[in-house]
């Protein structure tokens, strides 16, 4: 698209003033204050500025270029051309009468702002952030070209995507087209749809199902599951009808048989009630009359057993008598039997009493005086032997003939021995020896004891003692001492016979006791213990049956407090026999008791169980009525079958998509990795299209453009790498012209196109300068230039521009 | 004596898959094929119309369709008409369901078969005796024809037949047993002269047990036209049967294997019908075809969509043949689509070779 004519109708200090533009190369030279910068803005609002600004957004932007002469309204006029599509003017006001109108290349017109606007994008090679960077330069704004390309992201992403498009905009495809085509299938089709879970994202299903942006991976998911959900909840309906209907006819069954029992034995139920009204009754009656019968029976009967009962007593009461007065005679003769034999007792201990006095007569009468003397006899005796037996005496002989002696040696007796002729004896004694030879006797003792004294004293005593003891007719002391003993024994025993016979009299006279005995009568008697016993018995039979006799009187006495007299119980009797026979009679119109019951209360019992039976089935059969009426309004119009279907195609579909999701899925991750493969070489192709300009413009002193993340950052020559904050004011000039012609002929893509460029080369030297001009006006050749100066030299160097002076003009 | 038999009809049935239109008319096709069988009962001069259950697919049907189908059966003009219930239309319990509103409504010619026992039809001048098994479920492992082998026969009847709904060992597939099952065994041996038996949806006879099928297919597992039979009872002779054709609509599952070098339009038209305005078409298309190909065949889709009551064809497993060459003549080799191309032909992944394909040409247009 390229400018043919701009017209000023009111803009600043400009009015009434139209500017007809060159094809290729249009020069606006004057000096300062002639207009330029107002014919520039001019331009560029009526191209971008829409009429429908806000109050703030007019003062901001327009204010200032209210017309100097007065009014409230600005207004400019744009005419363009498109090789293809033909022309357009624009015509826009701003301010009091604002206002947007398109003249369209068939003669139609736009005045809608926004209508204006679309169109306007159909044709014009950027948007407007870019165009402003890149097509419409300010003066002095060359060497912010850099930082402006770096800050206005609309402008780089614009640029890049111009790029991208020359870039992979092959064999008719866009890539961008293409991403956008892929990401709107991939969005539609997996929007809100977790791949891991193999569900919609935050788990929200179908009870809090995604309303807005699900993908159609998400709609046939809940389609699916709504469907499932209802299949489960139809088959849990149908499974649960089933329940219910087989419960239902259970109890249908059930109660359509208690009815039918009920009903066949309703009459049988109320006979049964009456029956069981009237058998107590009856029973009852029957005891009554029973009760009467046995008083009647009773009352004849007691009469009798008391009349008997005390004749009876009578009887006892004699036996009873007889009894007492045996005992009394039996316990008499007991007693003197007992005296007689305590008298033949006395007698025997009488007897043993002078038998014990008799024994001691024949017996020595030694005291004990007497003994005392005899074994002091003795222990003198004893003391003698033993002094004369206290010392050890050894004879030694040696015979010189045989000599026969008598030895007594020491107490023992005498013995002879023979004395041999060359044999030694040895005669060993105790106190003394006495040897009585045929020449000789010897007498050999100690020297202290008069051996002979003693042994005559000895003598003596022994005699004395034996004469003693003789007389009193005992062999040695210890039989006077045994004689002692058994006398005194014998005495002792005569003493306790007495005391024996003694006691048994007790203190009475024996005589007067045999006397008495001797005057008893023997007589035959029972044995009074047996006599008690009967008596006993006789006494213990009278009481109880005395005990009968007040029972039975006092029964007669109630019976007589009951019926008052015999008459009295005939009456009642009477009374009980005519009831029965009317029960008995009420009883046998009532129908007999069913077989299986025992009596009437068994069936009534059972036939009332029944009832309640029914009842509860009733209850259940109504219960069971409304839920199987409640669960069949649930199960829907689709039958299981058919949802089962529905489930399986909605599945496959579910599982369709799924699959495309998938390939769309790896489609994209594919895409996106060639792309970005692709991307990294986007700029590469911007810094090779600036490399060519600058070339251009320095003469070949600069070959090379270093892409900085995407961006030109600086040229390179023979020394090296230098970064564009370090060029020459001048060479930042003309490393910004080149970026702008590169970023130009990448927007235009080879379509027709503007520059609006003020002032370019005013920081150039004249060999940059002259260069400069020289591809500016190479690029007139394919596209416009419009350039605005103030310096007429740099006129001069282009050689075929079309010149407008606005000295003249304004 | 003629009898008209007749099963799964499934009226009521809702097809909610399919568009509104084409439900609509599904739904309408299973009261004109009772309409119809009804009109050829009365050519034939059928003494019995029977229905061996399913004449509704579910229990809750609307009164308004229950008396329009009430309507259709009272214009047969033989003695009787007989309805089972099967175990889509079973016998409720506890409400007023669809057999007490037909038993009220039906008329004294609609005859109800509610209880296992035997129906006498002397009553209604026809020496035969009905021995029903009616369903009371929508399941049962027992089928409920059991009673009828301990049943007396009376001997002064001409006829005694059986009418029953479930599986048949052999003939219906039912892998849980939870279809009223069946054995052809203990059917023979049950003391009637005939079965007519409903549920299977494929009609089958052998002069004893008639299976009439459903006279609309009501699904792609229903590839047959609608079947019905009118059979014949002759004193002392087996039993005769003609089948009659009946369905409005037939549901067709065709699957196409498409060869590179062979006219997939051709391969696909063999298999299918040439009236087909009333059919219901499940297409499946597998194999690999050229460029040239694939577009006839789109071509041929487009169209065919048009003459077939329903069409849905899945594609997934048919692509077209993208070769190297193709790539490389069509994209300049670095670029884009040439790098994305090159990368899922040698990846040897057809389908995703051919979305990406499909989008770059779709992106290009």
């Amino acid at each position: 698209m390229i400018f043919r004519s701009l017209r000023i109708d009111s803009f600043a200090g400009l009015s009434h003033l139209e500017l007809e533009f060159s094809p290729a190369l249009t020069i606006l030279s004057g000096p300062n204050e002639a207009g330029k910068s107002t014919i520039y803005h001019a331009l560029v609002h009526t191209l971008l500025t829409s009429s429908g600004l806000t109050k703030k957004q007019f003062e901001s932007q327009l204010a200032r270029f209210l017309p100097l002469s007065g009014g409230d309204t600005l207004s400019c006029a744009l005419t363009m051309s498109h090789d293809s599509k033909g022309t357009y003017t624009l015509t826009r006001s701003w301010g009091g009468k604002g206002g947007d109108r398109l003249v369209l290349p068939e003669g139609g017109e736009i005045t809608d702002p926004k209508g204006v606007e679309e169109t306007l994008k159909g044709f014009l090679p950027a948007k407007e952030g870019a165009l402003r960077s890149i097509f419409f330069l300010r003066q002095n704004s060359l060497k912010q070209t850099l930082s402006e390309l770096k800050a206005s992201r609309e402008t780089s992403d614009a640029l890049g995507a111009v790029i991208r498009k020359s870039l992979f905009e092959t064999g008719g495809l866009s890539v961008d087209r293409f991403t956008r085509l892929l990401d709107e299938r991939w969005n539609a089709c997996t929007n809100r749809w977790d791949f891991f879970r193999r569900e919609p994202e935050g788990n929200r299903g179908i009870d809090n199902p995604w309303k807005s942006g699900a993908g159609s991976l998400v709609k046939v998911w809940y389609a699916w599951q709504e469907l499932e959900e209802e299949y489960r909840r139809v088959r849990e309906a149908e499974a649960l009808r089933a329940d219910l209907a087989a419960g239902f006819s259970a109890v249908e069954t059930e109660l359509g048989k208690l009815k039918g029992y009920l009903e066949e034995y309703k009459r049988t139920f109320e006979g049964m009630k009456k029956r069981a009204e009237l058998e107590p009754r009856l029973e009852k009656n029957g005891l009554l009359k029973e009760k009467h019968q046995k008083a009647l029976e009773d009352w004849t009967r007691l009469e009798t057993e008391i009349l008997r009962d005390k004749g009876e007593i009578e009887r006892l009461e004699r036996d009873c008598l007889r009894f007492s007065e045996e005992k009394q005679a039996a316990l008499k003769a007991v007693k003197d039997r007992e005296q007689k034999k305590r008298l033949e007792e006395l007698k025997k201990l009488k007897t043993l009493w002078e038998e014990a006095c008799r024994k001691p007569e024949g017996l020595p009468e030694i005291t004990s005086e007497d003994l005392d003397s005899l074994r002091g006899e003795a222990r003198e005796i004893a003391r003698l032997e033993a002094l004369l037996s206290a010392s050890g005496v050894r004879l030694v002989f040696k015979g010189k003939d045989t000599t026969e002696v008598t030895v007594t040696l020491g107490m023992e007796h005498s013995k002879s021995i023979s004395l041999l002729p060359g044999k030694e004896e040895v005669l060993d004694a105790r106190g003394f020896a006495e040897i009585e030879a045929r020449d000789f006797s010897l007498l050999a003792g100690p020297g202290d004891l008069d051996v002979a004294a003693a042994r005559e004293e000895l003598t003596a005593r022994t005699a004395r003692l034996a004469e003693r003891l003789s007389a009193l007719g005992v062999q040695d002391l210890s039989g006077a001492e045994r004689a002692a003993l058994e006398r005194n024994a014998l005495m002792e025993g005569c003493r306790h016979a007495r005391a024996a016979w003694e006691t048994a009299l007790g203190g009475d006279d024996f005589a007067a006791l045999s006397a008495a005995a001797a005057a008893v009568e023997e007589k035959a008697t029972r044995n009074p213990e047996a006599v008690a016993a009967d008596e006993a018995g006789a006494a213990a039979e009278k009481r109880m049956a005395a005990e009968v006799l007040r029972d039975r009187e006092e029964a007669l006495e109630r019976l007589k407090d009951t019926y008052k007299d015999r008459r009295g119980v005939v009456k009642a009797l009477s009374e009980a026999l005519v009831e029965e026979e009317h029960l008995a009679g009420e009883l046998e119109s009532c129908p007999a008791v069913p077989g299986g019951y025992t009596d009437s209360a068994a069936f009534i019992t059972a036939y009332g169980d029944n009832e309640n039976r029914r009842r509860d089935l009733e209850e259940e059969w109504y219960s069971l009525r409304g839920k199987l009426l409640e669960v069949e309004q649930s199960l829907g119009d689709r039958s299981e079958e058919e949802l089962a279907a529905d489930c399986n195609d909605a599945r496959e579909e579910f599982l369709r998509e799924e699959r495309r999701a998938l390939r769309l899925k790896i489609l994209r991750e594919k895409a996106h990795e060639i792309l970005r493969t692709l991307d990294r070489d986007t700029f590469t192709m911007f810094g090779s299209a600036c490399a060519g300009y600058i070339h251009r413009l320095t003469d070949g002193a600069y070959k090379e453009v270093e892409v900085e993340d995407g961006y030109p950052g600086g040229l390179k020559d023979k020394r090296g790498y230098l970064k564009a904050s370090f060029l020459s004011s001048g060479t930042l000039d003309v490393l910004s012209l080149a970026i702008r012609l590169a970023a130009a002929d990448i927007f235009l893509r080879g379509e027709k196109g503007f520059l609006l460029l003020d002032d370019p080369m005013v920081d150039m030297d004249p060999q940059r300068r002259a260069l400069a001009a020289v591809v500016l006006e190479d690029w007139a050749l394919r596209n416009q230039v419009i350039l605005f100066t103030c310096h007429p030299e740099h006129v001069t160097l282009f050689s075929d521009p079309r010149v407008i002076n606005l000295e003249r003009l304004v | 004596m003629k009898i008209f038999a007749t099963a799964d009809l499934h009226i009521g049935m809702t097809f909610a898959r399919y568009d509104d239109k084409r439900r609509s008319a599904l739904q309408e096709a299973r009261l004109q094929v009772l309409e119809w069988m009804i009109g050829k009962a009365n050519e034939a001069s059928a003494n019995l119309f029977i229905v061996a259950g399913d004449l509704f697919d579910r229990q809750n049907c609307s009164k308004k369709l229950i008396f329009r189908v009430l309507e259709g059966l009272n214009r047969f003009e033989g003695t009787l008409t007989v309805l089972l219930p099967g175990n889509h239309d079973y016998l409720q319990e506890g409400s007023e369901g669809l057999w007490d509103v037909i038993s009220r409504e039906g008329g004294d010619r609609t005859l109800v078969l509610r209880e296992q026992k035997p129906y006498d039809l002397g009553e209604f001048g026809l020496d035969a005796v009905l021995y029903p098994a009616p369903c009371r479920d929508k399941h049962s492992p027992e089928s409920a024809a059991g009673w009828v082998a301990m049943s007396e026969k009376d001997p002064a009847r001409q006829f005694h037949l059986g009418v029953a709904h479930g599986s048949v060992e052999g003939i219906s597939p039912d892998f849980d047993g939870r279809y009223y099952p069946m054995k052809k065994q203990d059917l023979r041996n049950s003391g009637v002269g005939l079965w007519i038996v409903g549920h299977t949806h494929q009609s089958s006879s052998d002069g004893f047990l008639f299976i009439p099928g459903t006279p609309e297919p009501d699904g792609f597992d229903c590839p047959h036209e609608g079947s019905a039979l009118l059979i014949d009872l002759i004193p002392s002779a087996e039993p005769r049967a003609v089948g009659l054709s009946t369905g409005t609509y037939r549901f067709i599952d065709a699957l196409a294997d498409l060869e590179p070098d062979r006219d997939p339009v051709k391969s696909i038209a063999a298999l299918l019908p040439s009236d087909r305005s009333s059919v219901l078409l499940r297409l499946s298309l597998r194999g690999c075809l050229s460029e040239d190909r694939w577009e006839d065949l789109t071509d041929y889709l487009k169209n065919l969509k048009e003459e077939f009551f329903y069409l849905l064809y899945e594609d997934e497993g048919l692509t077209r043949e993208i070769s190297q060459k193709q790539i490389d003549a069509a994209y300049p080799a670095g670029s884009f689509p040439h790098r994305l191309l090159s990368d899922l032909a040698a990846e040897k992944d057809p389908v995703l070779l051919n979305l990406a394909w499909t989008l770059i040409q779709e992106a290009s247009g």
